[in-house]
């Protein structure tokens, strides 16, 4: 081994630079420690102009509304806005994520039977900061139950029976097959198909629609898709029979449990609806007839 | 006729007694030759008297005997491969006729190499180790056209690396004899481990192939010395000790996709008669612009480059008391961040970071027959993540977290070694490591904050015995270990639930502690017939640990919602094996092994029975890793040298594997029939041969690797295709100071894709130029 002369000089140099390397990496590591910093929440407000409602306010039963909201971060990004509805306890009406320097969303809230409710907004930005905002709706001691339309028999079939189409307009009461609906858009409101091992009512909007319903003509190509929302309900057959207004459906109706579709269809199942317009409704399934060449029987009655 | 006999008598008498004047004078030496740094005695060191033909060599224990003239004064001169020279002046005693001496050589540290550590945790000669292991060199390293530390293991067979991407790769994932999953072999620094006990595995991109001085492999378990994950095998990287001299080194790169970068290298000691400091130190930068990984056919708006950036600071620094006493600290602080390959919103995408501190501190010291080594150490990665996805289903819904999981891993490995025969060696041990967790996933597109946390203590008592036999020709090793292991602190809560987590909230969040223990036993027997010709058989046992992500987290994965299982037990391996060296004409080497193993406990995914909405419309079954299957292995290696000529050497090497498992426990989960699956991710046959030709200045090696078809899931229903690849490199030094270097990867452009389908880099191309220097010093 070749050693270096010890010589003071020598000894000092080197050792100099050897501390020099490790307070370097200590300050370093220090450095790299990150301090607690606290973020100003984001702005949020009710939409002021015409047509919005933006405070506390008295509605009839199934009276509607539109709310909106405009939040910003500062600085930074929103990306979530939950809403949330209180009827006595909390559940979630939309929880949904983006990553904008500006949200603007409108809803249409439609007046249930109970005495109170809340609608509670609250949006998060990028770093995690919150804000929320509310409005509380009470119901008008004049309220009045208002009238129904009513459809019998409607018979749909599933995605490929060749003698009843899959799509049905709520304000035609007319059903039509693939090619007729494509071309009528605008007013088909739910399809029926059946999946795996389901038997599903849905509408345009929905996501595993398209998939059943290809070609030119086909869902995926459609420019106009609307979205029908549904919910199952305890209702028997007669209590569906015996509705002569909207009272029952208004009972059924609850903002935070609307889904896409309405999965595993039995008939004897009364099923809650709110179609693109806003118009709320329950289905009395008489009968299904499995398979993807199945069938599907029902009646429907609709607010007016 | 009388005066001729009186004559011849008297010529006789003047004969013996002239030779009884010659042998009454002479003097004897007796000694014994022994190992500095170690107190093992030395056969076959040659003993010479200066300015004579006398001499001779070392026995059995290292003695030797030599008859010398009667002068007053003997200058001895001893010489070992290996070792320094020594000359020793001996004084001859006026009243007794034999010197007796003890005598130690001091090893070379430039033939270092030659001694293997990773076996034992003592420095041990190759042909004394009953098992397969390997050494790769700093040199060797550098020759090779690799950019990461992993891609060198290609020259080992029965390794399989997966670094899909290149250098853009987040990870590599190092596999062994037959074996997936990373956590399944151990890997070392410097002789501590950096297998986390998070997940098991680790980060091989901190590992900067310049600062190696070697690689040491030991193939097959070693669980009877190391303990935890080192089931398939243990790989010891060990780092550039400082040079005697000053030295340093500035490097720049520059490659394909835009990538470029830095080394800075420095390093010296002040020694003074085998005492004083010496240090290390290294700086790294690499950053490159990437490439997108999806191919064509799918590729969407969403899919952006992989791109990287990533630096390192590493040193050393230390104090030799004397050639057997010495204390050692090192530091390394590496951080990077990777693209994953997916922008949305945010300016930086999806990435992947892995700041991550390591520090060791160690004590070597020896004392007669006595060597005591002391490792501590400590690791801390703070794993940062930041994902953005939009859901194809899921009407293009928007989601974007960070995760935030802090790894901490720290211990102690103490073993003490007493050469109490010069054949017999006895190494007890004890280890203390406790690993941590303490992780959360914050969700920025809803109200979501996951956390996670768990704490697994471990402590191990281990023995070994080493005997050689018959001049050193048969080496037999036994060991023992026994590790215990205590799981406590795991919890799995969530902040603020939505939609996205309500589901959750039904499962447990409390996780009981758990204790598990595992008995580890080794023997090995070697006989080496001669320098070139050996043979070996050995039984070993393995196991590696639970990760606490498999037994403290809760989340969704691809085949469900995962629920964390705290009860689960370490998987565990028994292994024989036969391997020998053969070499023929002096210089084709063949080193073939062959090993069955047999595993049980080993770990899969088990339906529950239960279904789950998680936050859509779609029910996901409810799954749980179990100990529930048996796993075979029978595999077969081969690697071949042959130097050719002066400075050009071929290599190549063969193993072949078929891991099956022959047993899964289907009353654990009905429907699914695993027995007679080939394990996914381990090919069947791989392949390696490279040329390396080094004369003076110029240094080049062009390389082909071949991996063959591997099974992608565990039902064995999609394969991935076999894929080779040529790598070359080529460098040339000018003036002794200045390198210029080229290396290039995929050379015939042929990109393959992974399991996911994503692409590999295709012809990677990177160039280097490096200046090095030295400080001239006169020498003692």
């Amino acid at each position: 081994m070749n050693y270096l002369p010890m010589t003071p000089e020598v000894h000092t140099r080197y050792v100099f630079l050897n501390i020099s390397v490790w307070v370097s990496l200590f300050l370093f590591s220090l450095a790299s420690c990150q301090k607690e910093v606290s973020y100003v929440p984001p702005n949020l407000t009710f939409r002021t102009d015409s047509g919005f409602v933006s405070h506390d306010t008295t509605l009839a039963i199934g009276e509607r509304i539109m709310v909106g909201i405009e939040a910003q971060g500062e600085g930074v990004n929103i990306t979530y806005l939950h809403i949330g509805w209180n009827n006595g306890e909390d559940q979630t009406v939309l929880d949904s994520g983006m990553n904008q320097p500006v949200l603007r969303y409108e809803i249409e809230i439609t007046k249930t039977a109970n005495e109170i409710e809340t609608w509670n907004f609250l949006v998060m930005d990028r770093n995690h900061s919150f804000r929320n905002r509310s409005i509380t709706l009470r119901k008008s001691a004049s309220s009045q139950y208002g009238p129904i339309l009513s459809y019998a028999n409607i018979l749909l079939g599933a995605q490929t029976n060749e003698d009843a189409g899959s799509f049905f307009s709520l304000g035609a009461g007319h059903r039509y097959f693939q090619e007729e609906a494509y071309q009528k858009q605008d007013s088909i409101d739910l399809i029926y198909y059946f999946d795996e091992y389901e038997a599903t009512l849905s509408s345009p909007s929905e996501a595993d629609a398209p998939a059943l319903f290809g070609g030119p003509t086909g869902l995926a190509n459609w420019t106009i898709k609307n979205e029908t929302r549904y919910d199952t309900t305890a209702f028997a057959p007669t209590d569906f029979d015996l509705s002569g207004n909207d009272s029952l459906i208004l009972a059924a109706y609850e903002p935070v449990n609307l889904k896409r579709k309405a999965k595993f269809i039995l008939p004897g199942m009364v099923i809650s609806f709110r179609d693109p317009k806003g118009n709320l409704g329950l289905i009395l399934v008489k009968e299904v007839i499995s398979g993807p060449g199945g069938q599907i029987l029902m009646d429907i009655k609709i607010q007016q | 006729m009388k005066r001729a006999i009186i004559h011849t008598v008297y010529l006789l008498f003047l004969g013996i007694a002239f030779s009884s004047i010659t042998l009454f004078s002479q003097q004897v030496i007796t000694g014994t030759i022994c190992d500095c740094s170690t107190g093992k005695p030395l056969q076959g060191a040659n003993i010479l008297v200066s300015g004579s033909l006398q001499g001779a060599v070392s026995g059995p224990g290292g003695s030797f005997n030599l008859t010398v003239e009667p002068d007053r004064k003997v200058r001895l001169r001893l010489s070992y491969i290996g070792y320094q020279n020594l000359q020793q002046t001996l004084t001859r005693d006026p009243v007794d006729d034999t010197i007796g001496i003890s005598l130690c050589l001091t090893p070379d540290v430039h033939q270092m190499e030659e001694l293997f550590v990773t076996a034992t945790r003592t420095p041990q000669k190759p042909d004394e180790i009953p098992a397969r292991i390997a050494s790769i060199p700093s040199k060797k390293v550098m020759e090779m056209p690799v950019n990461n530390t992993d891609e060198v293991l290609q020259l080992i067979p029965g390794i399989k690396f997966d670094r899909d991407f290149g250098i853009f790769s987040k990870n590599s994932s190092v596999t062994m004899r037959g074996l997936n999953g990373s956590y399944r072999a151990l890997i070392l620094l410097d002789g501590v481990p950096l297998n986390k006990t998070d997940g098991g595995g680790i980060n091989w991109n901190r590992l900067i192939p310049d600062n190696i001085e070697r690689i040491e492999v030991l193939k097959g378990p070693v669980s009877a010395v190391y303990g935890s994950n080192a089931m398939s095998g243990v790989i010891n990287i060990i780092t550039e000790q400082p040079p005697s001299l000053l030295e340093g080194e500035v490097k720049a790169y520059y490659g394909t996709y835009n990538t470029f970068g830095g080394l800075l290298k420095l390093g010296g000691s002040l020694f003074s008669q085998d005492r004083g400091f010496y240090y290390n130190l290294s700086l790294f930068y690499r950053q490159g612009k990437g490439y997108i990984t999806e191919p064509d056919a799918t590729r969407d708006n969403l899919d952006t480059n992989r791109y990287l950036k990533e630096g390192s600071v590493s040193g050393k620094i230390g104090y030799q008391f004397n050639t057997r006493n010495r204390l050692e600290l090192e530091y390394n602080y590496y951080n990077d961040i990777r693209g994953d390959g997916t922008k949305i919103y945010e300016p930086l995408g999806s990435y992947n970071r892995y700041p991550t501190h390591f520090v060791r501190l160690s004590t070597q010291n020896g004392w007669g027959k006595y060597s005591l080594l002391i490792n501590g150490f400590y690791q801390n990665e703070n794993y940062l993540r930041q994902n953005e996805t939009r859901s194809q289903k899921r009407s293009g819904k928007y989601t974007l977290y960070e995760t935030d999981s802090k790894r901490v891993d720290y211990g102690l490995w103490v073993n003490l070694t007493n050469q109490f025969r010069p054949n017999q060696a006895i190494t007890v041990g004890v280890d203390l490591k406790q690993g941590s967790v303490d992780a959360s996933d914050t969700y920025y597109t809803s109200s979501d904050i996951l956390t996670n946390k768990g704490k697994m203590s471990f402590f191990a008592l281990f023995s070994e015995y080493e005997l050689t036999l018959f001049k050193q020709k048969m080496s037999i090793i036994a060991g023992l270990r026994w590790d215990i292991a205590w799981f406590t602190d795991g919890s799995f809560t969530i902040g603020y639930p939505s939609t996205l987590s309500e589901f959750m909230t039904s499962y447990p969040s409390d996780f009981s502690d758990e204790t598990w223990n595992a008995i580890s036993p080794k023997l090995g027997l070697r006989y080496n017939f001669n320098q070139r010709q050996s043979i070996y058989l050995s039984y070993a046992h393995g196991f590696r640990p639970p990760i606490l992500d498999d037994m403290c987290k809760n989340g969704n994965i691809s085949k469900g919602f995962k629920m964390a299982n705290p009860k689960l037990k370490p998987e565990a391996l028994d292994n024989i094996e036969v391997g020998a060296t053969v070499t023929f004409f002096k210089r084709l080497s063949l080193e073939p092994s062959g090993y069955l193993s047999f595993g049980r406990d080993f770990q899969y995914f088990v339906a529950t029975g239960d279904s789950v909405f998680t936050g859509g419309d779609n029910l996901k079954p409810v799954m749980r890793r179990e100990n529930i299957s048996r796993v075979r292995i029978l595999g077969a290696e081969l690697t071949a040298t042959l130097p050719i000529i002066r400075n050009l050497t071929l290599i190549a090497n063969y193993s072949f594997n078929d891991s099956r498992i022959i047993k899964f426990d289907t009353t654990a989960n009905p429907g699914k029939e695993l027995t007679g699956k080939f394990l996914m991710e381990v090919p069947g046959n791989q392949a390696f041969a490279g040329v390396i030709y080094s004369p003076n200045r110029l240094s080049t090696s062009i390389t082909f690797r071949y991996v063959g078809q591997q099974w992608i899931n565990d039902e064995n229903t999609a394969q991935n295709s076999a894929y080779f690849t040529i790598d070359m490199k080529a460098s040339y030094t000018f003036f002794n100071k200045l390198t210029a270097g080229i290396t290039v990867q995929d050379l015939l452009n042929r990109q393959w894709t992974d399991s996911k389908g994503q692409l590999s880099p295709g012809r990677f191309i990177m160039l280097n130029l490096s200046y090095r220097f030295t400080k001239k010093t006169n020498q003692r």
